[in-house]
């Protein structure tokens, strides 16, 4: 997420818009994103409606044994389909926005 | 080595046996500075960085133990440098356990939408007293 902070001037000019999601409250997500200078959406799912329906639940993940989101990242275009998908299988190993940016460009010629 | 006192006893005074000690402060550098290393996606996607402080610490704590062991009267740490290995071991395959599989124990998500084949649909949401338009639904597979 930091990385995605760092390269949000680079989204905006693709007009790619960066939404997090976690299943944390409005209030500690505000927090986080006051502490790590978050600028882009971050939105809570505390039931986990949203992350259930992508299927990237992880259940009992969480502190206590709580549910929480895997990593995953998804590029969705302006037809609404989903034009590129990062399931990682390592939680240690993000998408780097290079990969988001990169998935575009190749995408870009199909949304012109 | 001091000179024989009075007594006729020889008076040995041994060196402290440093590599045992810093190589154990290093392998415990290589246990929390993972911390520190996931901030960049360099040393997050792969630990190499803490691997290489294990791999210093281990050679300095092999060294450390080969000097306790080969020249006892000149070097300390029969005692604490085995102990400070063991310790420094339990790190090192515990850093490997989390590192190498925990953080794998990823579920598959094998309904997650895929490329190309799921469309999704996206509603309007208020955000810190804005709209934004933000969330997707995946709701419908394409057909191929």
């Amino acid at each position: 997420m930091r990385s995605f902070r760092q390269k949000l001037s680079e989204f905006d000019a693709r007009g790619i818009r960066v939404v997090g999601i976690s299943v944390d409250p409005p209030d500690i997500n505000r927090r986080q994103s006051q502490k790590l200078g978050y600028t882009f959406p971050l939105l809570s799912d505390p039931k986990a409606e949203v992350i259930r329906r992508y299927d990237v639940l992880h259940p009992r993940a969480g502190p206590k044994g709580a549910d929480i989101a895997r990593p995953a990242e998804f590029l969705i275009d302006s037809s609404r389909i989903v034009r590129w998908v990062n399931l990682t299988e390592n939680i240690s190993v993000r998408a780097r926005p290079e990969q988001v940016l990169s998935a575009f460009k190749q995408i870009e010629p199909a949304e012109q | 080595m001091d000179s024989a006192d009075g007594d006729g006893k020889i008076d040995m005074k041994r060196k402290w046996n440093w590599p045992i000690w810093v190589g154990f402060v290093v392998a415990l550098g290589g246990l929390f500075s993972y911390g520190f290393f996931v901030r960049y996606p360099l040393t997050r996607d792969f630990p190499w960085a803490n691997l290489l402080l294990f791999g210093i610490g281990a050679a300095l704590l092999i060294f450390g133990l080969f000097r306790a062991f080969g020249r006892p009267q000149l070097y300390r740490g029969k005692i604490f440098g085995p102990v400070l290995a063991a310790i420094g071991l339990f790190f090192f395959a515990f850093f490997s356990y989390e590192i190498f599989y925990v953080v794998r124990q990823v579920p598959l998500s094998a309904h997650a939408p895929r490329l190309n084949r799921h469309r999704t649909s996206c509603c309007w949401i208020k955000t810190r007293c804005r709209w934004v338009w933000a969330i997707c639904f995946p709701d419908q597979k394409l057909s191929c």
